[in-house]
């Protein structure tokens, strides 16, 4: 099944596009997906939250994959990206600025090359999907950069697409194993609705709530966990036995390790959603040993991951083996190339 | 009495849509490159620099110098010619666009338009230990004629020094009220550093912390384009000075209402 056949098959339509490194090939698998949505007949969104589209690299000056946004697609982009773009309507303003000018969201009057900038965070994407929905968008497509994971998060899209390359490991085992550690977040278990229920209120509220065996339940600033945590584990020991801490921003090494330091029982360490989960490999691994969990609030689907064989210096990695080490990686997950998908689909 | 011709008019005009290098005359293409190759010095070495050069697209190449350095190492110096041109007239990159203002001027800007001191942390983070750059911006010395941010009064400036974790400067962020971070990267093509960059981005986002200050990135091969690529405010290259930095800073905030 392809990519954008499963992401149809879930209802899955707003869609982020996020790599395992610079030039992961997330741009090509972002067309690739354009293209099947465009052979739809979807009104589709697109956005990045880098800067996509542009000729060459900002730093190393190679060629980067074109985008073509399709008739009827809506473009949200900075102002003084759209110099060279023909046939655009204009839309509205959003009130984002940027460096390249405030951005604002256009239609594309016929199929036309575009550059997407001036989207950089969360609030710009959620601020543009508001923009789309206006539109009677039924598809949105946030592409990354880098390997950045801002947009991977259920509050703005229903599923995610990883790309991988090369440039993230020299063999294909290698580059699977970055893979498998990347996704990782998008297989942490949700808590239990009981739980939920119980720490919806913290969760909305972006505050640090202790749940204690007894029952009890107290929240903390949203910084608690973040600034002191040794403080806040301490006080915690001295109501009850502690069940679960949910922590609204980042769960870092620092706080696993305090754990690690100061609990004896095991216990459950939720984040909001997977892009709020910032521990190493090194310290997840003790955690795990110990007894403890990593849970999320709410999990993003991986709706697959992208291999690109090529690597930007010509080290390519040969692409059936890629194709195999990732699927054995990511069993669960779809493995595709996406480059070929779009000659398939041409 | 015949009148004095000004020489600056006999100057040939250059054409902006094709451009090259200026040597003698215009248009010439003149260039001079200098590398080092990894061989003996000897006619041989002065060859093979010549047939890299024509690979290059330079013409005319002629070696002027070369140069044992060591262990069957040349240094190479070349000139020639290149053939291949630029339309500087459609040019068009991504700049920070704020007008700098002075050391008095930005104080006066911040009681005035801002009404509290503000706070600004810098740091070269993860594995960089180059902090002449940040060093430059933020100590009280400066650097080229100009203070650092810690000698102006409306700003609580703090130097974290180098190699300081992502985690650790978002946790001084947030102690610390930050209103901007300035991160110093060298930003090698292994794109280590770069992915640093980014990941500072996305920690600040998932701490909530994002749209709430202002975020600077400056290094020797960052540009403003860069910069905007990471997620940042803007990036600041080489030669740049605390009034740079301070000027785009406090008229940001003012601009995004983060006073």
């Amino acid at each position: 099944m392809e990519i954008y056949d499963r992401a149809v098959a879930h209802g899955w339509n707003r869609i982020a596009f996020m790599g395992a490194s610079k030039h992961a090939g997330k741009t090509t698998a972002f067309n690739a997906f354009l293209q099947q949505a465009a052979v739809a007949g979807r009104v589709v969104g697109l956005c990045s939250i880098g800067v996509d589209g542009e000729r060459q690299d900002a730093l190393m000056g190679i060629d980067k994959p074109p985008i073509f946004a399709p008739q009827g697609a809506l473009l949200a982009t900075a102002e003084r990206a759209l110099f060279e773009t023909q046939s655009l309507e204009w839309l509205e303003s959003t009130g984002i600025r940027s460096p390249l000018g405030e951005v604002v969201i256009v239609r594309a009057a016929e199929t036309t090359q575009v550059l997407l900038a001036g989207v950089r965070s969360r609030q710009h994407i959620s601020r543009v999907l508001e923009g789309f929905a206006r539109y009677q968008v039924d598809m949105v497509l946030v592409d990354g950069a880098l390997n950045r994971i801002a947009a991977a998060s259920p509050e703005l899209v229903d599923a995610v697409v990883l790309a991988v390359s090369p440039v993230s490991g020299s063999t294909p085992d290698a580059v699977a194993q970055v893979a498998l550690e990347l996704s990782h977040r998008f297989f942490l278990p949700e808590v239990p609705l009981a739980w939920r229920n119980v720490l919806d209120s913290a969760h909305q509220r972006r505050q640090v709530a202790l749940y204690f065996t007894t029952g009890e339940y107290r929240e903390f600033s949203a910084d608690a966990a973040t600034l002191h945590p040794e403080q806040l584990l301490a006080d915690a020991r001295l109501v009850a036995p502690l069940q679960a801490l949910y922590v609204p921003g980042a769960v870092q090494d620092k706080l696993m390790e305090t754990i690690l330091l100061q609990r004896q029982e095991p216990m459950t360490l939720i984040a909001a959603h997977p892009a709020q989960v910032w521990v190493s490999r090194q310290v997840l691994l003790p955690f795990y040993r110990a007894g403890h969990q990593l849970m999320v609030m709410r999990k993003l689907p991986l709706l697959g991951v992208a291999v690109n064989p090529h690597h930007v210096s010509g080290a390519d990695l040969p692409l059936d083996e890629m194709l195999q080490a990732v699927s054995a990686a990511l069993p669960e997950v779809p493995v595709y190339h996406a480059a070929l998908s779009m000659e398939r689909n041409a | 009495m015949m009148e004095q011709l000004d020489y600056r008019t006999q100057i040939a005009k250059p054409d902006y849509t094709a451009i090259r290098p200026y040597g003698d005359t215009m248009n010439d293409g003149k260039v001079q490159l200098s590398f080092s190759l990894p061989v003996p010095d000897g006619p041989e070495a002065v060859e093979a620099a010549r047939l890299l050069a024509l690979k290059m697209g330079i013409v005319n190449p002629s070696v002027v110098h070369h140069e044992d350095i060591g262990e069957n190492f040349t240094f190479i110096v070349l000139y020639g010619n290149c053939v291949h041109s630029v339309d500087y007239a459609h040019i068009q990159v991504p700049k920070v666009e704020t007008e700098v203002m002075n050391f008095y001027e930005i104080n006066e800007f911040i009681r005035t338009k801002i009404g509290r001191k503000i706070t600004i942390l810098g740091a070269c983070t993860g594995t960089d230990a180059h902090t002449v750059g940040i060093d430059a911006i933020m100590n009280m010395k400066g650097y080229n004629g100009e203070y650092g941010l810690e000698r102006y009064p409306e700003i609580q400036a703090y130097n974290l020094g180098s190699q300081v974790e992502n985690e650790e400067l978002v946790r001084k962020a947030i102690e610390l009220k930050a209103d901007a971070l300035l991160v110093s990267q060298v930003v090698t093509q292994k794109d280590v550093h770069l992915h640093n960059l980014s990941a500072l981005v996305d920690l600040l986002e998932a701490e909530g912390l994002r749209d709430k200050l202002i975020l600077v990135a400056g290094g020797p091969r960052i540009t403003h384009e860069l910069a905007l690529e990471l997620g940042y405010d803007a990036g600041f290259g080489p030669g740049t000075l605390a009034p740079d930095v301070a000027s785009f800073v406090v008229q940001e905030m003012v601009a995004r209402h983060l006073q």
